[in-house]
């Protein structure tokens, strides 16, 4: 699904060298956790895999289903298949919550050669969606995301990823923020999701979000690399002992 | 004490006069509006085509860039459709009979400054409309009035609006020439009475090389509401001259507008508020849409007189630049005499934001659809609070611009 080898990224405002070689391999209906201290650069490598343009990669690969993710708009990689759930998701006034929704799904319909939806499909597809994740028809009907509280905002993330079924989803510490009630309500959401062509790279600071999204396979993150990688019990062992280990050996 | 006299000199400012000499006696109501139209050229000629010296239009030379002056043309005025509670005369009809009344209602132009643009309007107008919106009716459907300048020549039109106490009523006018060319300006005068509810729509499409000087004289009364706005679309050069005064407490204006503008196209808006009485509620939303190396100027003054006690004003300017070589000048004024008073005003510049763009483009929608909505979303502002169709209507305009602009 994901090859990533030796991938160098720099700030491409001034040029602070943030991934120093990742190396990460992430196989079909995998699930992947990557833990690490702040500033390790795990946001830096959600953001660099969605093709956001303030970092510059200066060496290494990413392939994506055999393409060249790297040569990619960031519109290319959402209709080829990769949705990043946003840590901070943004709040666009103006903009209808379901007209983005329709707009997002049917501009990748669009690239993947599919005709657009109907309206009932989609309204159906949506009611269908946010009932679970318990996204109210009046949060649907607000500008995107504005006046949201932090649990909806991330709820809301998850509906555009069960609505867009990616098939690598990217979560950036989508447990920030989160009471345990909307972390349950999310994980839920995050799990329906998992299936045999579906990977996941759960991107996390703590422990918690991986008792209800249990990883296949714990990688730590250190200094803009990845120093360790484990199962699951990983996770627990971090939670205990603390990242200075792995800091220190990097 | 040194009294500059200032002359009409450019050649330009010289086909004026010798037009206003050569048509005066043959305009339409020349007998009664003609002392009127003397006066007003008058007052022109005095100080000429105003430049950037001129406070009101320092960022807008009209001697600068009015450099010539096309020939008189005949000026299509679109009459409203006939419905229940509006009354619709020509400006011919009007004058023909009820003259004095009307020479009146043009004398009493409010701007709350010296325009010598509306006074060239004022001069040279022989085409128009008078519509009366009666007491106490609801107008059902807006009411559509047209005010074509002639492609290549010059015109000048003005209506006279006038809706009587407790009515309600959307009046929507569509000025300029979209075929192109035409220079001149239309000028609405519109006195809302007491507790009347008035929407006021201009739409500006004076075509690729218009010239247009238009204005807005508008004064409301006691408890009334008047939703303004002013979208402008084409037009080589548009400059908007608007005065809005409170003659009765406790009223609401809501003024907004849009400039969309690329190419070397410039657009101005100069506002001025006076809430002469108090209690009166004031909202300014003016924004532009700017590509290329268009211009926008927004100038708002909210003068507060000392009895306007309780006036709440906010005046705010924002421009979107699609490009780098745009530039928008926002120069806002308060001027306030009452001591219980609540204004502000704000101003922003700047391009589409990065982060909301790749938030778009991260679902999958592509950068150019992603810049429309968000664009779009920028300049709907001014449609909020519109009737459902209207507001339609409008964004309509916008997304069409907005269709041709985007790269």
């Amino acid at each position: 699904m994901l090859e990533i080898r030796n991938l160098h990224a720099r700030i491409a405002e001034d040029g602070t060298e943030i991934l120093k070689g990742v190396d990460l391999t992430i196989e079909a209906g995998k699930v992947h956790a990557i833990m690490g201290p702040n500033g390790s650069g795990k946001s830096t490598l959600s953001n660099v895999l969605a093709g956001k343009d303030d970092y510059e990669v200066t060496e290494g690969s990413v392939l994506f289903k055999g393409e060249d993710l790297l040569e990619m708009e960031p519109d290319e990689r959402a209709a080829a298949g990769i949705f990043l759930a946003f840590q901070y998701p943004v709040e666009i006034p103006g903009v209808a919550t379901m007209t983005f929704l329709k707009a997002a799904m049917n501009a990748q319909r669009k690239a993947r050669g599919q005709n657009e939806l109907t309206t009932p499909d989609f309204m159906r597809l949506v009611k269908e969606a946010s009932g679970k994740l318990q996204v109210s028809q009046e949060m649907l009907r607000r500008p995107l995301n504005v006046g949201f509280s932090g649990g909806e905002k991330k709820r809301n993330e998850i509906l555009q990823m069960t609505l867009l079924q990616p098939s690598l989803c990217i979560l950036d510490e989508t447990d920030s923020g989160l009471d345990i009630d909307a972390l349950r309500l999310v994980a839920e959401g995050v799990n329906a999701l998992r299936g045999p062509e579906r990977s996941m790279l759960v991107i996390t600071h703590y422990q918690r979000l991986l008792e209800y999204i249990v990883p296949d396979v714990v990688h730590v993150m250190s200094k803009g690399r990845i120093v360790k990688t484990g199962g699951k019990e990983l996770a627990l062992e971090l939670e205990k002992s603390g990242y200075a280990e792995f800091v220190d050996a990097a | 004490m040194n009294v500059q006299v200032q002359r009409v000199e450019t050649p330009a400012e010289l086909k004026l006069a010798s037009q206003f000499a050569e048509r005066k006696d043959a305009l339409v109501g020349a007998d009664t509006l003609g002392a009127g139209r003397a006066a007003a050229f008058a007052r022109f000629e005095a100080v000429g085509l105003p430049h950037r010296r001129v406070e009101e239009f320092k960022y807008t030379d009209m001697r600068a860039r009015l450099r010539e002056v096309a020939d008189a043309g005949e000026t299509q005025v679109t009459l409203p459709d006939a419905q229940g509670g509006v009354r619709v005369t020509s400006l011919a009809e009007a004058l023909a009979s009820d003259g004095a009344a009307i020479a009146e209602r043009i004398a009493e132009r409010f701007t709350g400054f010296d325009s010598p643009l509306l006074d060239l309007n004022e001069a040279f107008a022989s085409a128009g409309a008078v519509i009366d919106i009666a007491a106490g009716a609801n107008v059902a459907e807006p009411v559509r009035a047209g005010f074509a300048h002639p492609a290549g020549k010059r015109g000048d039109s003005v209506a006279l609006y006038s809706v009587g106490s407790g009515a309600s009523v959307t009046l929507i006018e569509k000025a300029g020439s979209a075929d192109g060319g035409a220079q001149g300006g239309h000028v609405s005068h519109v006195d809302v009475a007491d507790g009347a509810k008035v929407t006021f729509i201009r739409h500006v499409d004076a075509g690729a090389q218009g010239v247009h000087s238009g204005g807005l004289a508008v004064t409301v009364g006691a408890n009334a509401t008047f939703d303004l706005l002013l979208v402008v679309s084409t037009g080589e050069l548009v400059r908007t001259d608007i005065g809005l005064r409170f003659v009765g407490g406790d009223a609401v204006a809501n003024l907004r507008g849009l400039h969309l503008a690329g190419s070397t196209r410039h657009v101005d808006t100069t506002l001025f508020v006076d809430h002469a009485e108090p209690g009166c509620v004031s909202r300014e939303l003016f924004k532009s849409v700017l590509d290329d190396r268009a211009r926008s100027v927004f100038q708002g003054k909210i003068l507060v007189r000392q009895k306007a006690q309780k006036t709440d004003g906010k005046m705010m300017a924002q421009a979107l630049m699609l490009s780098d070589d745009a530039e928008a000048d926002s120069k806002p004024e308060l001027e306030i005499y009452a001591d219980d008073v609540q204004c502000g005003h704000g101003s922003t510049t700047g391009r589409v934001d990065d982060t909301l763009l790749f938030y778009l483009m991260a679902r999958g929608i592509p950068k150019r659809e992603a810049t429309r909505m968000l664009v779009s979303a920028f300049a709907g502002e001014v449609f909020d609070d519109l009737d459902e169709a209207v507001a339609e209507e409008f964004s309509a305009v916008a997304e069409e611009w907005l269709e041709r602009h985007l790269a």
